[in-house]
This record gives C-alpha cells, sequence and structure tokens, in this order.
C-alpha cells in the first residue's frame, strides 16, 4: 500500500480530514475488500453492534471510549453512518480506515443513508462539497457505498440487518444470491432490507401509508426465525429515546447509537455487547462532551446565522 | 420612529425543564425537553391510533396566561398531533403518496412481476405526512399557588380562595376596517429588544426519507406586544411542499386585551419551489422552513394559497380573527 494506514488513523482519531487524492485511493482499496465479502457475512461473538451514528463524530469517538478500541474490539455497524449529523466525512473516513485496516474485526453494514439519493437531500452531498470544494469526494465514497455487505450473522443465530425483512426474502440464502453492486433502489428485497420497519400490532407484512415499502409484524419474525434456525433479528434504523428497543417477545432489537440525535432530540443511545454464549448487553451512553464545544451552535456561531433570538415574522 | 422603547417591569423565570417571563398581567411559559420515552409514546401512540412522528416531543408546550380574565391558551405537543388525519383520507384532507408510489405498486401488480405482492394485511391508514392545523388550543386556567412564605413542616394549610370562574370566550372575525385587527408588520419589525425568546418543537420526522414534516412554535415577548408563530412545514421530494402558519399577536396596549390570530395555509408542487433555490446544484434550503414559506408566500395568491399542489387541502387560504378579554 502506498500510504500509511496507521496514520490516517490517528489524524481520524484526532478529526484531521484526509486529502482528496489520499480518499480516493483508500475508497478504491475499500472497495476491493467489501467486494469479496458474501452478501451475508458470518461472524463470531465476542463482537459490539453499533446502530445508526450519522455523521455524529464526537459520539462515534466516545463509543470506542466505553467500547473498547479496535481491534481488541470486534465491531459490527449496522449502517447510517452519514447524514444528518456535522461530521459525516470524518465518520465514514474513519469507519473505511478501520475496515481497510481490519477487515476481519470491523464490520461495515449498508444503511439506507448509504445511496447518492438520500445523501444529496440530506447533508453528506452539501458536507463534502463544503469540506473538499468539490462533489469529487463524495462520489468516491457513494461508490464505495455500493460494495457494503447487506447483513450479517453472527455465531449462526443472530440475523443483522440495518432495517428490517422483505417479503420476497424467506430464506437467508436468498440474500446470499442478490446483486448488491449498486445504487440502493426504490424497490424490491434490496430496499426491503434497508428500509422496512417493524410493527408490533401486526402479524404480517403491511403496506406503509406512505404508499411505498414495508412493515412487518410478529407472525414474519418468527416464520423468518424459525425458517433459518436462528434466535434473534438485530437492526437499526429507528430512534429511541432509550437507545435502544426490543420487540416481539425479544425477538427483535433495535439499537440505536446517536445520542441527543440531531443534536436536538435529547435521546440515549446505545452498543450492543454480544457475548460468547447466549449474552447480550445494550451498553446505554449520552453524547459525549466535547458537541458542547465543537457543535452546532459553534457552527452556527461561524456562519452568522446563528440559533440567537430571531425577529422571525 | 422613537427608537428607545421604554422596556416595561418583567420578570424572568426558570426551573429544570421550564422559562417564563411575567409581564404586565400576562405569563408566558415554554418548556423544552428531550424526545418522549417508550412508555409515553405508546400512550401517545394509544389515544391518537397511528404511529407517531420519529421526534415527538411529547413534554414541550407553550402556554399564554392572562391574570384578570383568567385565560389561558396553550401549544401542545399531544394536542397539535389530535390535528393530524386518523383514517381513510378523503376529500380536503389533502393526502399525498410518495413520489414513486405509483410505480412502486405497479411493480408489484404487475402479473409478470418478479416481485408479487406477498400477503399483506390492509394498513391502518392515516396521514402520514402528520399534516396539522393545529392553532393552538384553549387552555385549563389554574389559579396561580399561593405563596404563603414558608414550606417548613407544620405550616397552616392554605385556605382555598374562591375565584370567580374564567369568563366565556370566543373567536370572532377580524373586522377589515378596524386598524387593530391586523398582526402590525412594522412594530414586529422594529429591532426593539427582545425580552424573551424562545423555539419550541413539538414534532418532527422525516417522512422515512421521503421528505420532512415538523411543526416548531417560536415566541418572543416584545416591550410592547407578544408574538407568537407556530409553523408547520412539510418537504414530500418530488411532490410538494406546503406550510401553514398560525399567528397570534397581543398589543400592552389594546383595552381591553385584544389578541389578534392570523392563519394560513400555502401549497405548491415541489418543482415549483426547486425552481426558486438561488443555486441549482444546493437543495440545502429545501430543508428550510423559513425559506419555503418565503417561496411559497412570494407566489401568487392564486397559485399558492387556491391551487395549490391540487390536492385539495382545506387549509389553504388566510383567515384572521380576534379574541377580546374581559
Amino acid at each position: 500500500m502506498a500510504f500509511d494506514l496507521d496514520l490516517c488513523i490517528e489524524n481520524l482519531f484526532r478529526k484531521q480530514l484526509l486529502g482528496e487524492a489520499l480518499l480516493r485511493e483508500i475508497c478504491a482499496k475499500t472497495k476491493e475488500v467489501l467486494m469479496r465479502e458474501s452478501n451475508v457475512v458470518h461472524v463470531s461473538a465476542p463482537v459490539t453492534v453499533v446502530g445508526d451514528i450519522h455523521g455524529q463524530f464526537y459520539d462515534l469517538i466516545e463509543i470506542f471510549r466505553i467500547g473498547g478500541f479496535a481491534p481488541n474490539t470486534n465491531y459490527l455497524f449496522l449502517g447510517d453512518y452519514v447524514d444528518r449529523g456535522l461530521f459525516s466525512v470524518e465518520t465514514i473516513s474513519l469507519l473505511m480506515c478501520l475496515k481497510l485496516r481490519y477487515p476481519d474485526r470491523v464490520q461495515l453494514i449498508r444503511g439506507n443513508h448509504e445511496s447518492r439519493a438520500v445523501t444529496q437531500n440530506y447533508g453528506f452531498y452539501t458536507e463534502c462539497m463544503r469540506k473538499y470544494g468539490s462533489s469529487r469526494v463524495w462520489t468516491y465514497f457513494t461508490d464505495m457505498f455500493d460494495f457494503l455487505t447487506l447483513s450479517v450473522v453472527i455465531d449462526d443465530r443472530i440475523f443483522c440487518v440495518h432495517g428490517g425483512l422483505s417479503p420476497s426474502i424467506h430464506s437467508i440464502d436468498q440474500i446470499k444470491v442478490m446483486d448488491r453492486f449498486r445504487e440502493v433502489p426504490h424497490d424490491g428485497p434490496m430496499a426491503d432490507l434497508v428500509w422496512s420497519d417493524p410493527d408490533p400490532e401486526k402479524e404480517d407484512f403491511a403496506i406503509s401509508p406512505r404508499g411505498a415499502g414495508y412493515t412487518f409484524g410478529s407472525g414474519v419474525v418468527h416464520k423468518f426465525l424459525e425458517i433459518n434456525n436462528m434466535s434473534h433479528i438485530l437492526r437499526a434504523h429507528q430512534l429511541c429515546m432509550e437507545g435502544y428497543a426490543s420487540l416481539f417477545d425479544r425477538h427483535l432489537s433495535t439499537v440505536w447509537s446517536a445520542p441527543n440525535y440531531c443534536y436536538r432530540c435529547g435521546n440515549s443511545a446505545s452498543i450492543l455487547e454480544v457475548g460468547p454464549g447466549q449474552s447480550m448487553y445494550f451498553n446505554v451512553f449520552e453524547a459525549a462532551p466535547e458537541n458542547e464545544r465543537d457543535g452546532p451552535s459553534q457552527q452556527a456561531a461561524q456562519s452568522q446565522t446563528g440559533k440567537l433570538p430571531e425577529y422571525f415574522l | 420612529m422613537d427608537r428607545a422603547v421604554a422596556v416595561p417591569v418583567h420578570k424572568l423565570l426558570e426551573s429544570p425543564t421550564s422559562r417564563a417571563i411575567q409581564i404586565h398581567d400576562w405569563t408566558v411559559t415554554v418548556s423544552t425537553n428531550p424526545i418522549s420515552n417508550a412508555q409515553d409514546c405508546d400512550d401517545l401512540h394509544r389515544a391518537l391510533g397511528f404511529p407517531l412522528p420519529e421526534m415527538t416531543f411529547g413534554s414541550n408546550f407553550l402556554s399564554l396566561e392572562h391574570g384578570p380574565s383568567k385565560w389561558k391558551y396553550d401549544f401542545s405537543t399531544a394536542d397539535a398531533l389530535h390535528g393530524v388525519k386518523n383514517g381513510e383520507l378523503g376529500p380536503g384532507d389533502g393526502g399525498v403518496k410518495v413520489g414513486y408510489a405509483d410505480a412502486w405498486l405497479r411493480s408489484r401488480t404487475n402479473p409478470s412481476s418478479s416481485l408479487p405482492m406477498p400477503k399483506t394485511v390492509p394498513t391502518k391508514p392515516y396521514d402520514w405526512t402528520y399534516t396539522t392545523t393545529y392553532a393552538g388550543h384553549p387552555g385549563i386556567w389554574t389559579p396561580p399557588e399561593i405563596d404563603d412564605g414558608g414550606s417548613e413542616a407544620g405550616s397552616r394549610p392554605t385556605t382555598p380562595i374562591v375565584e370567580d370562574p374564567p369568563q366565556p370566550w370566543s373567536w370572532v372575525p377580524a373586522d377589515a376596517d378596524n386598524p387593530a385587527h391586523v398582526i402590525p408588520l412594522a412594530e414586529l419589525t422594529r429591532p426593539d429588544p427582545i425580552l424573551f425568546y424562545a423555539e419550541v418543537p413539538l414534532f418532527e420526522d422525516e417522512l422515512h426519507d421521503n421528505g420532512s414534516s415538523h411543526l416548531l412554535v417560536r415566541v418572543r415577548v416584545m416591550p410592547t406586544c407578544i408574538f407568537i408563530l407556530a409553523r408547520f412545514t412539510l418537504r414530500v421530494d418530488g411532490v410538494l411542499f406546503r406550510t401553514h402558519d398560525t399567528r397570534m399577536y397581543h398589543s400592552f396596549a389594546s383595552s381591553p386585551p385584544l389578541i389578534v390570530r392570523e392563519t394560513s395555509g400555502w401549497e405548491a408542487p415541489y418543482d415549483r419551489v426547486k425552481g426558486a433555490l438561488p443555486r441549482r446544484d444546493d437543495l440545502t434550503p429545501l430543508t428550510d422552513a423559513t425559506f419555503i414559506a418565503k417561496v411559497l408566500t412570494g407566489m401568487p395568491r392564486q397559485a399558492s394559497q387556491v391551487d395549490g399542489a391540487n390536492t385539495g387541502w382545506r387549509g389553504l387560504g388566510t383567515k384572521v380573527e380576534v379574541a377580546v378579554l374581559r
């Protein structure tokens, strides 16, 4: 490798951006690593599972402080690394370098925000433009996103995905044969895996009132677990005040890892520590103290449009 | 214009979860808190009958109280969400589907589809855009607690004070010829000191990344008046933009005390607002409620307050009402 990956990681931990040429090279190398992964990656416990981060860089550092640093702790990230927070570029740069450095100890699943269409609307595109002056870096990242895996199975018993289940997928083997090297479509099983939500009041699949997409109920979960001989579904994708939620007689968990989401929700966050044996522990944490000195109020002060008392009309 | 406005005597109060100002006969209280916890979400979900917005600030509120008339008026999350249509959407509700819904459904119902429709249960319909024309609601007057000067054990029980019940009141249409029946922009743009300012988010939802829906209440108390703006903003990507504003204004100079309330709704097709972007490749302003409102209100009335986005939404138009407090 022509670049010093350890130095990149060190700089990123200090929140220093990597240069554009370097990022281009690292994205290309990461693609090569991701390309070799199956649509369903198998890993063993112990592993620490992380939900949505959304560019909250300091809270990602907090996760490493409380959960341990890679490679001493194995990590599985469930997607939604970018958009909404202030430091999506730093966040995805660091995670990508860690993946490249420790490919077997860091797993990155694709979330619905790892997509060109979504990042154009929710901040990552704009952030790339602001920090690098052109959309090229955004292109490198989003091209790399096309290679992220869709699911992980821990110890042959926990199925992990960003959103949820799909009516087109009964067996995990059906995921293995999907063509995932593409933009997340609006439609079909790949979209369902990154978009769908559980509905505790339902038994079956239901079409969302939005007119597209599905929710899935308890019957769907139990059938999926039975067919695939699994005991648990683990996913992210939905904000919850407590930082985690358990549904369907604890057969499905949501893990949410962005505390004080969007710097205003006041919610807790968690990471899920899956131990050998059957142990699962939600390690709950709050927003990192650094958000106070390098958060939205400082950014707003710099841009002169701060949230000061306003003569609104 | 007189530059130095006299600042009336006022008192600012603060507790861990709320802030208030007492000025003349008025008390304005705001409470801002984290999003609701699972238990509160479940309770509110049950009460409403539809899934809650992703960010539901269930404990947030703004309340406006006038002591002498025992008049109280509130903005709160649960009441705002009660204004969202639960059940099948009908004429006037302004229902919409996401931009790609038709293509999505076609791909499932086409007999040659490789993605046949699975067995699904009917979805309980509700307005997933959380559109509400909520303009606040009359609160329940509770007499202020009497401070008997101490809370030591054994302090004398306070005698309940027999009070007159609050006077009935109602909103009546504004008189177009009465200059007091409008919200005076000149006064509100004057850079008088802001004595009290708050932003109170009630709910927010990104519509599963199909857009955004949120309701934010803001208040500023000025030396001469109280001004509130509750703004609902909706973006459905590729489909439409919608704004519903409630403005409330009270001049401390009015006698008897007068409240002016203006409610307005605007709507336009997505591309029409997108066409107003200052830079075509930067979509960020489309996430800014102030930018959206500026574009919608700058359009001809026929376009944004009558035709809208052809949804037939009943919230379009503008209405000014007043309430006199006795």
